[in-house]
């Protein structure tokens, strides 16, 4: 049999970001992965330290294009705790609304990466329309539509009044429209894409566990893990729970993104009506001292950052975990055994972002 | 920070163990650079409630090494890899080892990323030509008529040397089967490689530079004729002591007494004679070898027998040894010698070879108002170079074909000859049709002398002691090696083949070099220099270059439009008619520069596309 390392990556079609994937193949059959990483590290972490802790939350929100909302409210709830400033009501709301927003664009974009990624062109586009509505709503509520830049240290930069609310759950309602008639009966029916994921990319429970899976990769094998449980910002109050698939294959983890999104727009509709009146924003005084955690869920899973401060205006130590980082090594178990045509569509399947990886 | 457990180097592997056991989830390492010592922090999930975590901190000094956790959670590799590559902590026993080459891998910007990729277009897998197979000496031939086409006539020659020693001579004699077998023969237009090899020759220098080492074996090689330089040039210049014997006054073999003058220049044969005198050879003139036993008691390790075909067949007649008839080979050589020979104005030559040709065309030089040559075929049978015969035509010899010599007698104080008219009967042995004489066509011809040029054999000594093949009179030698039946004495050149051409001499001495050296010890490899030029890349760009130059004749006949974008081979200018007879000045005057580089560029480079 003839022994072939193919290097996928990385410059690849369905790859929008650079990583490599070393394929060891027998004949068709991948027998080996080996990942390579390091195209676009841009040491934000070293970065961190050298700017003031207040600016971070914009650097931070530039580690990614996609999650870049839920980066800035990561790093200022790890911020509020060690300057202990309580951030007001109101503001965790709409923190929990743009949060969602983010993942819900995100989750669309993904899938219709997918779609691309198996030829499925008409699909592609019909997904990347309905993500549109999502982006006008982000441009509407922020003024922008991917970084949204309203999560500062102490609460939010912007608010939404009650008419702009009753328009965005208008929108919601219309686009949750759109995915009932065009995208969900595609994604659960269509014989194309069930032949491209179902039974491909397998990641047992046992395996998720493991090799620390994080996000809709380890809920798509039935590891009931999301952060959002633990209830920050607003998760508490709004009330959440994590969608959990069992099949551990390319499909169930499209299926866990694709239900995702129908709950993104539940909970963005019920943080919009529970949002209590009040202030957005509160002053932030004191300098950053100790250590602190922050973790929240990001579009593809467990976001970690860890902080050390020393009281003064810069960080000692800004650590930054994201979840494709923990996402990575789960390829090492789905690649092999797999033909070399559906490594494009495994490898999409865990959502890789590059950008937060190599930070 | 709560949930944290701080230990010692020591006690990290039980704690972590503990952590597994518990079915903790990990979630990251965070390294903190202390100055003096690194601070790793290991967080990990418990898996009964989601928050808070637990830590595991652990403090080591710079130079400690920490093991790795990888063994029991796989997915801490890449994180350790970081850590070990931003912060320089050593880690042991990463499942996962990047080698410190995680965010810089071997393709990571670094190295091969960022950098251009070294690309540099490759010349093309060259393809065997139909010239350069045909050519005995093994001349890389589209190399060097490019080389030429580019004006590179240096370079050219270089390239000529790589193969053959001689290309003055050559370029001069050489029956050229390479242009018999140039695709553009077939429209009569074939690249006068001939010609573009006496220019290199004309128009550039060689110096000699790779030469061996002197090996201090010597060798003796019996015969200064293409074959005997040849060899003696390959041989001194792998860095044996070479002798050659000649039995004649001067050096050179059949190419001074048997190609005249007028086709040869003296100097030029006396140029490359010297050429291969300036590498150490030892020439000895007027020295017959009577046995070779003898050279091999004076301390020769190696003999080569390269002694030529000098013995002029008989015509095998009625009178044919009459005072006035002549064996052309000797005619030759004492025209070659200066020796004064009276030949009368009707000259007769019987033959229809080179040699015949030649004795033709120094018959008229000498004085003879009427030469003729007899040959029992026609002309297309006639083994002699069509050029040649043209030129012998020009300058005024006739050609009586299908006749045959029947009887030679003194008549009336002149030579008469008897001839036979002949008919083209069925093809012989050698192809060609074979001759069969017309009964009662007997015709007389009055002549004063007749040259008698139906062929050589070679004449090599009993002496010798080595084995003669029974047809021709030649020396078997093997076939790859060169060896006769003696040990250690060698035979190559019309001595083996019976008479041929010099390049077939050369090319057969080029091996048989390569074999001595193998038998005195060397490993056969003949010294070549390196030539530096830019190799064309494709055909393609070769022709575009071409076609920019070729002449485009459009003739348009019954409405169909005709393209000919042949460019028409290159003619040598001759010296004209009147100034050749009564002198042996050269008749070929060699091509120009321009006209040269038009032939060149007009190959059609077949050694890179088919």
């Amino acid at each position: 049999m003839a022994r072939t390392v193919i290097p996928f990556g990385p410059q690849h079609p369905v790859l929008p970001e650079p990583i490599q994937l070393k394929l060891e193949l027998e004949d068709e059959t991948v027998v080996g992965v080996m990942p390579i990483i390091g195209y676009i590290h841009r040491g934000i972490e070293k970065a961190a330290e050298l700017n003031d802790f207040r600016q971070n939350v914009f650097i931070c929100e530039r580690i990614c294009g996609i999650c870049s909302f839920i980066h800035a409210l990561t790093y200022c709830e790890g911020a509020e705790a060690m300057t202990s400033v309580e951030v007001p009501p109101r503001a965790r709301f709409l923190r929990v609304f743009w949060s969602e927003l983010s993942r819900t664009h995100s989750h669309l974009l993904w899938l219709g990466l997918l779609a691309d990624s198996m030829g499925f062109e008409s699909l592609f586009m019909q997904i990347w329309r309905a993500r549109e509505m999502i982006l006008d709503i982000s441009e509407m509520t922020a003024g922008h539509r991917i970084i949204q830049s309203t999560c500062i240290i102490g609460g939010v930069r912007r608010d939404i009044d009650k008419e702009m609310a009753k328009e965005v759950d208008k929108r919601l309602l219309a686009f949750k429209e759109m995915l009932d008639s065009t995208i969900a009966p595609v994604l659960l029916r269509d014989p194309t894409i069930k032949r491209r994921a179902v039974g491909k990319g397998m990641l047992s429970k046992e395996q998720a566990e493991l090799l620390g899976a994080v996000g809709p990769t380890s809920r798509g094998s039935g590891v009931a893990i999301d952060i959002r449980q633990t209830g920050y910002a607003a998760y508490k109050e709004v009330g959440f729970e994590p969608v959990v698939e069992t099949a551990g294959d390319s499909y169930a983890r499209t299926l866990v993104r694709a239900r995702e999104v129908y709950q993104c727009v539940e909970l963005m509709r019920k943080a919009l009506s529970m949002m209590p009146e009040g202030e957005i924003l509160v002053r932030v005084d004191g300098y950053p001292e100790g250590e602190a955690m922050s973790r929240t869920e990001q579009p593809r899973g467990e976001l970690i950052y860890y902080f050390r401060g020393n009281g003064t205006n810069n960080l000692e130590r800004l650590k930054i975990r994201t979840p494709t980082f923990a996402n990575i090594p789960t390829l090492l178990v789905m690649l092999p055994g797999c033909e070399m045509a559906d490594v494009p569509v495994i490898t999409l399947s865990i959502d890789p972002c590059i950008a937060c990886t190599e930070r | 920070m709560e949930n944290e457990i701080l230990v010692e180097k020591a006690d990290f592997i039980p704690a972590v163990q503990k952590m597994l056991a518990e079915k903790a989830r990990f979630g990251t390492t965070s390294c903190v650079d202390l100055g003096d010592k690194f601070e790793l922090i290991y967080h990990f999930e418990p898996q009964e409630s989601p928050e808070p975590l637990t830590h595991i901190r652990v403090k080591i000094a710079k130079e400690e090494t920490l093991p790795s956790i990888s063994s029991m959670y796989l997915c801490a590799a890449l994180i350790e890899n970081e850590i070990q590559e931003n912060f320089n902590v050593q880690i042991s026993g990463i499942a996962l080892d990047y080698q410190k080459r995680f965010l810089r891998s071997k393709e990571s910007p670094e190295s091969a990323l960022l950098k251009p990729v070294p690309y540099a277009p490759k010349p093309p897998a060259r393809l065997p030509v139909r010239c350069g197979e045909a050519c005995p000496a093994g001349i890389d031939i589209p190399r060097y008529v490019r080389l030429i086409g580019e004006g590179k006539f240096a370079e050219s020659l270089a390239t000529i040397k790589q193969s053959m020693p001689f290309p003055g001579i050559l370029g001069r004699v050489c029956f050229a089967p390479c242009e018999d077998n140039c695709r553009q023969a077939k429209q009569e237009e074939p690249i006068a490689i001939r010609m573009l090899k006496r220019f290199a020759y004309d128009h550039a220098s060689y110096g000699e530079k790779a030469t061996a080492k002197q090996t201090g074996k010597r060798v003796a090689i019996i015969g200064s004729g293409p074959a005997g330089l040849a060899a003696a040039y390959y041989l001194a210049k792998m860095g044996h002591g070479v002798t050659i014997f000649e039995s004649l006054p001067q050096a050179g073999g059949m190419m001074r007494v048997g190609i005249p003058s007028y086709r040869l220049p003296r100097k030029i044969l006396d140029d490359e004679i010297n050429m291969v005198k300036n590498l150490g050879v030892e020439i000895k003139t007027n020295t017959k070898v009577e046995s070779l036993d003898t050279l091999f008691k004076d301390g020769y390790q190696a003999v080569l027998v390269a002694t030529g075909a000098h013995q002029g067949m008989k015509l095998g007649v009625e009178g044919e040894e009459h005072p006035k008839v002549m064996e052309c080979i000797d005619f030759l050589r004492d025209v070659a010698f200066g020796k004064m020979v009276k030949l009368g104005d009707r000259v007769m030559v019987i033959g229809g070879g080179n040699a015949a040709i030649d004795s033709a065309r120094t018959a008229l030089r000498l004085g003879s108002k009427e030469v003729t040559i007899l040959y029992r075929r026609t002309r297309a049978e006639m083994p002699a170079d069509a050029e040649e015969v043209e030129e012998a035509i020009k300058e005024g010899v006739k050609i009586e074909f299908l006749a045959a010599p029947k009887k030679i007698f003194s008549e009336n104080g002149a030579v008469t000859l008897e001839n036979i008219r002949m008919k083209l009967g069925a093809p012989d042995a050698s192809g060609r049709p074979r001759p069969e004489p017309i009964e009662g066509s007997e015709f007389k011809v009055g002549v004063d002398s007749i040259i008698a040029a139906i062929g050589q054999t070679p004449a090599v000594p009993e002496q010798f002691n080595i084995e003669i093949g029974r047809f021709g009179n030649v020396i078997v030698a093997e076939g790859d090696t060169f060896a006769t039946s003696k040990e250690g004495s060698f035979a190559a050149g019309d001595a083996v083949t019976g008479p041929a051409s010099v390049v077939e001499a050369v090319g057969a001495a080029k091996k048989a070099a390569i074999s001595i050296d193998k038998y005195l010890g060397g490993k056969g490899v003949l010294p070549v220099e390196e030539i530096k030029v830019k190799e064309p890349t494709s055909r393609h760009t070769f022709l575009e270059r071409w076609q920019e130059k070729r002449e485009v004749e459009v003739s348009i006949v019954d409405g169909s439009v005709t393209v000919s974008v042949e460019k028409k081979r290159a003619e040598m200018p001759c010296l004209p008619l009147e100034e050749r007879l009564g002198k042996f000045d050269e008749v070929e005057l060699g091509l120009t520069e321009e006209m040269a580089i038009a032939e060149g560029q007009r190959c059609w480079r077949c050694d890179l596309e088919q």
